[in-house]
């Protein structure tokens, strides 16, 4: 997945857990630029009698770096206070006591408001103060229009806007499939031990997250203020980065209290990094640091794991990757360039080169024109459409396929000409099929997955009364 | 063994700081470069403004190692490393 529950300690703290990091031009709007942090993975929607919120203790960061340095030129804050609407009166033990259609019925009895803060180096501003989240989409009893409840919780903060709250969760991936020793679904009859091809299913299919989403200005990001036109220009491109973190030291008892200085936990930039590149031992303090020190991982991108083991889970489809990664000198410089440094002008209409900083940000060229959901590629770059990733992240894009074909070496040829890609590794894809690959967004569809076309771009959460989790994952499969 | 109570705890650790004359504290919320929460840790000699912390705020004293006699005091968003044997080794004593 991409980073949901990827490490051991993370994964025992999911309220600080970041599942996905999406960062794209605003199709609808491209002189903004929205920003999405998702925190909380796997949430079953039937979610009583607690359902899931934001930690108060934690502190959410989304960072962008605009020099290439990997260190943060602007961040937004942001911190989640809840308060219960029933102090005693009633004593109830509910979410909720009636329906709720407005942020501000006290029918719900936990409620949480939260403060925006924008870093620079100007110093702290203040964007937003005591901002509503939506309730949890409890079930159409209790909340007859979540669509409208998502309208009221969208703020406006100067030229932008801001979400936090529950949303469906738009990745996907073939969980089964791949902790099960990369056994992909369309690929078993070519699988170790051999298997019918059938479809990949999703495995977060009918899941919630919580989202962070924030629109703002190119200029409010871009490096000279002045939005680019041109994509090789050097201030074209910025890198994303979210962290969570929590206090030094928790106390429990009467004297309950968190304090100390803030302690990063949890970090994402690109999809799956952690995930599949940095080895399990070092998983909770690749967590723990910053993306300018990523130099120090850097052999784990030269030498990932799963590309030495798919000739052997695949005997013969993948000759020359495995003679490639036989020998110990040979490095994935396609790999360091897509997630470490950015792409160099190697391909007409893109790139997103930041410089030698090896760093894990997600980066986005803010010059390159963003394209509709119906024209859209879900294999970015890959898939011929520049506007999508690694050219930033958008909701929809199938970071596990791309990523499966580069792996594999589909992209090696690129910065190695010697190199001759194996026919399979283009091919690689996990959700879907099995003859054919999702290309378009539409053709998600068929595993529930849809997507606003307008701000906040993630679908209104699955409800917890009308749950298809079970029908949608037959359906997939 | 003379229990130690959180008063005569705080009052012994602050007559230590005072007597080392070493204490030092960053600034309520301390902005980076990248403008992120950032630790404030403080070395113990480096002199800075003294900014007490509030009578109801909580305060963490942590000895992570005592054989380097550092007291990491948590307050707030704050940590103030101290340095003092003597006060280390009286703690040990007292617990």
């Amino acid at each position: 997945m991409s980073s949901h529950a990827e490490a051991p300690e993370i994964s025992k703290d999911p309220v600080a857990d970041s599942t996905d990091l999406y960062a794209f031009v605003s199709p609808d709007n491209p002189t903004m630029v929205t920003l999405i942090a998702n925190y909380i993975p796997r949430q079953q929607p039937a979610g009583g009698p607690n359902f899931f919120e934001f930690g108060d203790d934690v502190l959410y960061e989304i960072h962008v770096d605009n020099n290439g340095d990997a260190k943060a030129d602007i961040t937004y804050q942001f911190q989640f206070k809840t308060v219960l609407t029933d102090t005693g009166a009633n004593d109830t033990f509910l979410y909720n006591t009636g329906q709720i259609k407005n942020l501000s019925d006290t029918t719900w009895n936990r409620k949480q408001f939260y403060t925006v803060t924008k870093v620079d180096k100007a110093g702290r501003h203040v964007l937003g103060t005591d901002l509503p989240c939506p309730p949890c989409n409890v079930g159409k009893n209790s909340i007859p229009s979540y669509a409208a409840l998502t309208v009221q919780a969208t703020h406006a903060i100067g030229a932008g806007q801001v979400f936090a709250g529950q949303r469906a969760d738009g990745f996907y991936v073939d969980l089964g499939s791949i902790f099960d020793l990369g056994d992909l679904r369309p690929f078993q009859p070519d699988f170790l031990l051999k298997g019918a091809a059938i479809a990949g299913i999703n495995s977060l299919a009918a899941t919630n997250v919580h989202s962070i989403a924030i629109e703002v200005p190119i200029t409010d990001l871009v490096n000279g203020g002045t939005a680019p036109s041109d994509y090789k220009a050097a201030n074209s491109t910025i890198g994303v980065w979210t962290t969570a973190s929590r206090q030094t030291a928790h106390i429990i008892g009467p004297s309950k209290a968190d304090v100390g200085p803030w302690e990063q936990v949890s970090r994402l930039g690109n999809p799956l990094i952690n995930e599949v590149i940095i080895p399990m031992g070092k998983k909770d303090y690749w967590n723990s640091e910053a993306p300018n020190a990523d130099s120090q991982f850097s052999k784990y991108y030269d030498h990932p794991g799963l590309a030495a083991l798919l000739n052997v889970l695949y005997p013969g489809a993948f000759p020359n990757l495995a003679t490639y990664t036989a020998n110990a000198s040979n490095t994935r410089p396609d790999l360091d360039a897509v997630l470490l440094t950015g792409v160099p002008p190697l391909f007409p209409g893109f790139q997103n080169y930041t410089g030698k900083t090896q760093a894990d940000m997600l980066r986005l060229n803010l010059a390159i024109t963003p394209v509709s959901q119906a024209n859209a590629s879900i294999l970015g770059v890959v898939g011929g459409d520049v506007a999508g990733f690694p050219n930033g992240r958008r909701v929809y894009d199938d970071v596990v396929s791309i990523e499966l074909k580069a792996v594999a070496g589909a992209l090696l040829s690129a910065v190695v000409p010697t190199y001759t890609a194996d026919a399979a590794a283009g091919l690689l894809f996990d959700v879907g099929g099995p003859s054919a690959e999702p290309v378009s967004v539409a053709s998600l569809s068929a595993f529930g997955l849809t997507y606003p076309t307008t701000f906040p771009y993630l679908p209104d959460p699955w409800d917890g009364l009308d749950n298809p989790a079970t029908q949608l994952q037959a359906v997939a499969g | 063994m003379a229990e130690i109570s959180r008063r005569n705890f705080l009052r012994n650790t602050g007559a230590g700081i005072a007597a080392a004359g070493l204490i030092a504290v960053a600034p309520a919320v301390m902005v980076s470069e990248a403008g992120a929460a950032t630790k404030t840790k403080v070395a113990a000699h480096s002199k800075t403004m003294v900014k007490p912390a509030s009578t109801s705020e909580t305060v963490v004293a942590h000895i992570p190692n005592p054989r380097t006699g550092e007291i990491h005091f948590l307050v707030g968003s704050r940590e103030v490393i101290h340095r003092d044997r003597a006060l280390v080794a009286r703690i040990l004593r007292d617990v």
